[in-house]
């Protein structure tokens, strides 16, 4: 089940990543229905997967965004910028939820009053506050009732009416209290009438006695109370039950849908006069069409005619039709009455306890016999399994729990009894399976049930009305269904596709109904009469055995014989798990991928390895053949290797989309609380670049776009004092460059004054008096990412936490970039990071200096060039060097780094080109080689104090290559 | 071996019914939304198919109609999976041309027994 629970995860963070753009676009366009819909498939999908865990907090939540959702979707609903910052809270709440069951598999022990407070915050938007449903969910006792209590009776027509009318404003749904007192309260000093005529919100109290009146009224007691008070209540759960909180031991709580106030009186006259009017309703009550079936109630309603119970009836369909949620059973019940003057409320949940209970004697009769017949003792627990299961059938949860209990035992064939008691609604098939079910469970084959429901809801929908162009496509599936489940049974369907070729020629299915009717009935009911018999003995001990049971019992046992072997034929079928199924995207564990990658690189570099042994083998061994051969084999294995890598490379791209789209959410949340007016403009998403890259990206990113919004926009009112439009853009954009990824942070805000930043950089001792002198503005831009700079005048919420534009600077260069700024006052700021595609395998130019090799890395090298040596002029005490018409300064790479070898005099230089803060910088060095690929190790223990290296690199022939760190270099 | 076509959109979904119908013994192909499922039914031709109705690009109800259309896969019978438990809806699905109707989150053994049954597994 884990993995299910870590594809749920990942499948639910993707689901929330579109929610969430979903949320800002539609900040945008309101009314776009494509992004409501997929908006909501997304909820939805959520919604429904996480119903496969034990995470109702979670699951409560998500359901109260799809409800929500659902009405938005409706139009009923529109979404305002503070419903939407509610949604976002939700969603970043749900993240969280992930998160902990990603490391725990469990919700924190607040998710479920977090959850509350948040779906009913939901629920509110659509005016619903889903108390009643909270309670329920919550194992709280206050069950919500299917039907009217029958003392609702004893209400007039009048009085539910204008009851009815009263509460229209209010919450659907009522609070059904049914106090009845202690005998002996009155010597307690209570007073339950006085009590219950106090409760908040009470509307109405209707009294009943606990037992019938004795004929002889001298003979009552009059100083025990007898007497059961029903009240309804528009108030709350928790203030009522505040209220009596003193006899809450001797209340029971329920929540009533109000439309259970609506029962027709009055004598019934059968009339012709309703005719049309039902056919029309009832199509519209069929589709759930509310508001037609409100204007054509309304019409009748006008219509005068000699019929009070029909009349009586109308007026409560039109109450009932105009409600938030119109209860389609009460309503389809008043239509049923209107034909034929029968008000009966058909109710799944209150005939399947009562089935439950009525079956509960037999089925316990038949689980005694198993135990006497000398059963192994799991049936004996399966019995108090189903005892309990039956006793506890109105609360879902505890079902469940009995139900899982059953389900782990062999042989139970009363499983699905405790499940189907569950069945929350009217339906066909789940009443038809219920109903079977539960009447057999004990003693039939559970494939008949199941069967006989299946070909009932079959007959149900051959029954059906068709449009002609898929009547015959119908008939065939519904006749492909019959056969499959006949073959499963063994059982003989005749020439049933003559018949059913018939039905489509004659468009007449009636000879395909006489087929399937009663086709497992016989057996089935045989097993009905059984338990009903025996319910009717329910007074007779239990141990008794009953000859019938015991016959069926026999019978069934044959029935698993007559199916042979079926649970080795199933564990057969498992071991041969077809594996022709594949899926077109593999989700694979990051460190997999990882680990997969430094094998590749370690290859690459070892194939390095290779010119060294040729070489070896020329010069040492004098083989030349030899060489040659081990040459051509390189040439293959570094080809290979080539591929190899830029494959793996391929699996771990990413699109940078992935980082940029968390920013809509954060410039949309910071913009609003800064007052400020935004437009963010994402460019080049798609561009991809290595998952680690990308991840290493995102913490700068989001400190630079913090920043472009605290301190580089400006307010509207400030923007339009400068003649410039209301709204600031800033763009996020990523360019591919080579093997690099250019990122640039555009803003068109007020822009970075260099002197400011060099007073500053003054004040805090970062450059000297005669630096400040010459320092350029580009230089002194730059210095914004030297440690321990902060321009900030007040340390505000969003940027200016201690960790400046240092960090990010240390940040890309970690991760093998570079950064770079450019502004113009009062124009606005760009901000270039510059990132390799991959971090893995970094290339890596050999150049030499005093007789040491040293790496630098391949993306800060401009050009290599050799110069006759009097082509240096000196300016001042900087060498230079004029390059195509390009000012160069020159640095000798044994002066920087102190080595004090003496200096190659020679007539011509070797000038190393470097890109520098923007800016060209010639390295001077003895040698160039060649360039390489290889894997850079960060410097560890005393090493890692030396700055001017970025770490080392191995070589083909063993060495160890130092490689440089130009940017600390040149500083 | 029988097959079964399991169509949703949602991961989680495919592979717990997967998994389900796998413990059956079925071969399962699958399907993310209607359209891709029209495009595997003709090769796959499955005994039965496990339908969700909201689905990008093409919801079940759609699915089912399209399927009953053609003269080659109209026979193919169909189980429509969804959180709705309503009566219309349930009407809606077997309009559409569902041979079954069961609500989702299904339970274990309705979901394998119908499924068993509806594609002719012994």
């Amino acid at each position: 089940m884990d993995s299910m629970l870590n594809a749920f995860i990942t499948e639910s963070r993707d689901s929330l990543e579109v929610i969430s753009n979903c949320f800002l676009a539609l900040e945008n366009d309101p009314q776009n229905a494509n992004t409501l819909d997929e908006l909501f498939r997304s909820v939805h999908t959520m919604k429904g997967s996480s119903g496969l865990f034990d995470i109702v907090p979670f699951t409560k939540v998500v359901h109260a965004a799809e409800d929500v959702l659902d009405q938005v979707r409706d139009g009923e609903v529109t979404l305002t910028s503070e419903h939407i910052d509610l949604f976002l809270d939700s969603m970043d709440q749900v993240s969280a939820w992930l998160d902990a069951l990603e490391e725990d598999a469990e919700l924190e022990t607040n998710a479920s009053s977090i959850s509350d407070q948040l779906s009913s915050q939901l629920r509110a938007i659509i005016g619903s506050t889903g108390a009643p449903m909270t309670a329920e969910e919550d194992m709280v006792t206050v069950v919500e009732l299917t039907a009217a209590p029958n003392w609702l009776m004893q209400l007039s027509h009048e009085a539910r009416i204008g009851l009815f009318r009263q509460l229209q404003q209010a919450d659907q749904h009522l609070l059904v209290v049914a106090y009845t007192p202690d005998e002996s309260c009155f010597f307690n000093g209570d007073d339950p009438i006085r009590l219950m005529q106090l409760m908040p919100g009470m509307e109405t109290l209707v009294l009943e006695t606990t037992s019938d009146l004795p004929d002889d009224l001298s003979t009552l007691d009059p100083f025990l109370c007898q007497l059961k008070c029903h009240a309804l209540s528009s108030g709350d759960y928790d203030t009522c039950h505040n209220h009596l909180k003193y006899v809450s031991d001797q209340c029971e709580f329920f929540t009533m849908d109000r439309s259970f106030l609506a029962v027709p009186e009055g004598d019934y006259a059968p009339t012709d006069a309703y005719k049309l009017f039902i056919d029309d309703v009832n199509f519209s009550a069929i589709n759930a069409d509310w508001d037609k079936l409100s204007r054509q109630v309304n019409e009748m309603a006008s219509i005068k005619a000699n019929a009070p119970y029909q009349q009586n009836l109308i007026e409560w369909l039109a109450f009932l039709a105009t409600e938030l949620e119109p209860n389609a059973r009460v309503i389809k019940a008043l239509l049923n009455a209107l034909k034929d003057g029968q008000f009966v409320l058909e109710n799944s949940q209150t005939v399947a306890q009562k089935v439950a209970a009525d079956q509960f004697t037999p089925i316990q009769a038949a689980m005694d016999d198993l135990i006497f017949a000398g059963q192994e003792s799991g049936v004996l627990e399966t019995a108090d399994a189903a005892n309990n299961a039956t006793q506890s059938g109105h609360t879902t949860n505890h079902v469940n729990v009995h139900n899982n209990s059953l389900d782990s035992l062999p042989n139970a064939p009363s499983s699905e009894f405790g499940s189907d008691t569950q069945a929350s609604d009217a339906d066909w098939n789940n009443d038809i399976a219920h109903d079977m079910v539960t009447e057999n469970t004990t003693v039939q084959n559970p494939d008949l049930h199941w069967a006989d429901a299946i070909i009932q809801v079959q007959s149900l929908i051959l029954n059906q009305e068709y449009p002609e162009q898929v009547f015959a496509g119908k008939i065939l599936s519904t006749v492909q269904t019959i056969k499959n489940v006949c073959a499963v049974l063994n059982k003989d369907v005749g020439d049933i596709d003559a018949i059913a070729q018939n039905a489509i020629k004659q468009n007449d299915v009636s000879v395909l109904l006489v087929l399937l009717d009663g086709m497992f009935k016989p057996v089935l009911d045989k097993t009905v009469a059984v338990c009903a018999n025996d319910s009717e003995k329910q007074k007779a001990p239990k141990r008794q055995t009953n000859p019938d049971i015991a016959q069926t019992l026999a019978a069934n046992t044959n029935a698993q014989e007559a199916n042979p072997a079926q649970p080795e034929k199933v564990a057969e079928k498992k071991a041969k798990k077809d594996t022709s199924s594949m899926q077109k995207t593999l989700r694979v564990d990051q460190y997999r991928i990882d680990a997969l990658m430094d094998l590749v690189g370690e290859l690459v570099v070892a194939k390095n390895a290779l010119p060294f042994l040729a070489k070896k083998a020329e010069e040492e061994f004098g083989v030349k053949a030899l060489a040659k051969e081990i040459q051509s084999q390189y040439s293959v294995i570094n080809r290979l290797s080539d591929e190899m890598q830029s494959a793996m490379m391929q699996v771990r791209m990413v699109p940078l989309s992935t980082v940029f789209q968390r920013f809509p959410r954060l410039v949309r949340d910071l913009s609003r609380k800064l007052g400020k007016n935004i437009n963010l403009v994402l460019e080049g998403e798609e561009t991809e670049a290595d998952k680690n890259v990308v991840e290493e990206l995102s913490d700068p990113l989001i400190h630079l776009v913090r920043n472009s919004l605290d301190h580089g926009l400006e307010t509207p009112e400030e923007r339009v004092a400068k003649g410039k439009s209301e709204q600031g853009t800033l763009t996020l954009r990523a360019i591919p460059h080579d093997d690099q990824v250019l990122i640039e942070i555009v803003d068109d805000g007020k822009g970075i004054d260099p002197d400011v930043i060099k007073r500053k950089a003054y004040e805090k001792g970062i450059i000297d008096e005669q630096r400040l002198d010459t320092i350029t503005d580009n230089e002194s831009l730059n210095l914004i990412f030297a440690a321990g700079f902060s321009t900030a005048e007040a340390i505000s919420d969003l940027s200016g936490r201690g960790v400046g534009m240092d960090v990010v600077r240390t940040v890309i260069q970690e991760a093998g970039g570079t950064v770079g700024i450019e502004s113009e006052l009062g124009k606005g700021t760009t901000i270039r990071l510059s990132l390799p595609l991959s971090m893995a395998v970094t290339r890596i130019m050999m150049i030499e200096s005093g007789t040491q090799c040293y790496g630098i890395n391949m993306q800060s090298i401009v050009e290599t060039v050799k110069v006759p040596s009097n082509t240096i002029h000196r300016i001042k005490q900087s060498e230079t060097l004029i390059l195509r018409g390009r000012v160069v300064p020159i640095f000798h790479l044994h002066d920087l780094l102190q080595t004090h070898s003496e200096r190659k005099e020679s007539d011509e230089l070797c000038v190393l080109v470097v890109m520098h803060h923007g800016e060209e910088i010639g390295l001077v060095v003895d040698e160039f080689h060649e360039g390489i690929d290889t894997i850079q190790k960060p410097l560890e223990g005393i090493m890692a104090s030396y700055p001017f290296y970025s770490g080392t690199a191995l070589l083909g022939d063993g060495r160890v290559l130092l490689v440089l760190n130009t940017e600390e270099l040149l500083v | 071996m029988k097959k079964i076509l399991i169509i949703d959109d949602a991961l989680t979904v495919r592979m717990y019914h997967k998994q389900l119908m796998e413990q059956l013994g079925f071969v399962v192909e699958e399907a993310v939304n209607g359209l891709e499922a029209l495009e595997k039914i003709q090769d796959f031709q499955p005994d039965a198919c496990l339908v969700d109705v909201n689905m990008p690009k093409m919801d079940g109800y759609r699915f089912i109609k399209e399927l009953r259309n053609d003269e080659a896969l109209r026979h193919i019978p169909c189980i429509m999976i969804s959180t709705e438990a309503e009566q219309h809806d349930k009407e809606k699905a077997y309009a559409a041309g569902a041979n079954f109707y069961i609500v989702k989150p299904a339970k274990v053994d309705e979901l394998q027994n119908i499924s068993r049954l509806i594609a002719g597994a012994a």
